[in-house]
């Protein structure tokens, strides 16, 4: 709104900042204070089917490879198995049973084939579940130097709950 | 000697720049501030993958589980003892999931449990779901970042 005076000048407005930056700077203070930076979250994919097939009723394709993880001291992971294979022990067995997972995929990549690599864990019910996480990450793919994820396996499932092993 | 005394008028100071500052600031915290963070309990930690990649895209129906190591459930700021006590949570979202068309096969049970936990415990609470016919599960990591343990 401009006021004209008796002689004809015009006047600037003149705008009363102080409530408009006290709101801004209200703002902006809730905004610093609830900023957290947190490490991204990503998901692995399970399926529980409701219902699952005998594994003696299935064809030899479309079994899934079974891995057993085996609780030792302090409830780490003390030895893996791949199917009827010997347990893989030590420091190297995520290694051995990504490239042993690795192998059964390029076998399975044969283009004429429609079979899907399914991935069955069985694990002892005390094993922490940062183990199992690591036995996850294993077997569903690695990383390329590119940076992208080549993914090894088609599904993976959990057999029944905690099984306690001996 | 007669002084000149003027009328002193307080000094104006230019305000653009800082409002300008301002505003930028709040815009750069308002886009990156994460109202998802509310299903997250600060009790939870994660264990770690290299492989963690966010979701593409969000279920239309999810359900974000916290376990704690001793088998205790947050769910939606609810702090349950128990797995099964999840049941009429479970009942609810099926409801609100029919009501749109969707199965309870389509509701995404994410599972945010703590590294220490018991696996057994994690089946335990996927069987509670299996029970509520839920089936599609999703096990949250957090992102290993390359040269941390």
């Amino acid at each position: 709104m401009f006021t004209k005076s008796l002689k004809g000048t015009t006047k600037a407005p003149e705008l009363e900042m102080t409530p408009m930056i006290d709101i801004v700077f209200q703002l902006l203070a809730f905004f610093v204070m609830t900023f957290r930076i947190t490490a991204l979250e990503g998901d692995f994919n399970i399926q529980m089917p409701i219902q699952t097939q005998a594994q003696s009723e299935l064809e030899d394709l479309d079994r899934p490879v079974v891995v057993t993880l085996r609780s030792g001291v302090n409830r780490r992971l003390a030895g893996i198995k791949v199917d009827d294979l010997p347990e893989y022990v030590g420091q190297d067995m995520f290694r051995q049973l990504a490239t042993e997972i690795q192998q059964r995929a390029e076998r399975q990549r044969d283009p004429a084939s429609d079979t899907k690599l399914i991935v069955e864990f069985v694990i002892d019910y005390d094993l922490r579940y940062s183990e199992t996480i690591s036995a996850v990450t294993a077997v569903t793919g690695r990383k390329l130097p590119s940076g992208e994820t080549q993914q090894l396996v088609d599904s993976i499932k959990f057999r029944d709950q905690g099984a306690r092993l001996d | 000697m007669k002084l000149n005394r003027r009328k002193s008028e307080p000094e104006k100071v230019d305000l653009t720049a800082m409002i300008d500052m301002t505003f930028q600031l709040i815009a750069f915290f308002m886009i990156l501030i994460n109202f998802s963070e509310v299903d997250r309990s600060e009790d939870i930690e994660l264990p770690l993958s290299e492989l963690a990649k966010p979701p593409r895209e969000a279920a239309a129906h999810e359900m974000v589980l916290n376990l704690l190591p001793d088998g205790g459930v947050i769910y939606s700021s609810h702090q349950l003892a128990r797995g099964d006590l999840l049941k009429p949570y479970f009942e609810r979202k099926i409801r609100d999931a029919k009501r749109e068309g969707q199965e309870p096969s389509d509701i995404r049970i994410v599972i945010r449990a703590h590294e220490d936990t018991p696996t057994g415990k994690v089946q335990e609470l996927m069987a509670e779901c299996e029970k509520a016919s839920l089936s599609n599960f999703a096990l949250r990591v957090k992102e290993r970042v390359l040269g941390t343990q």
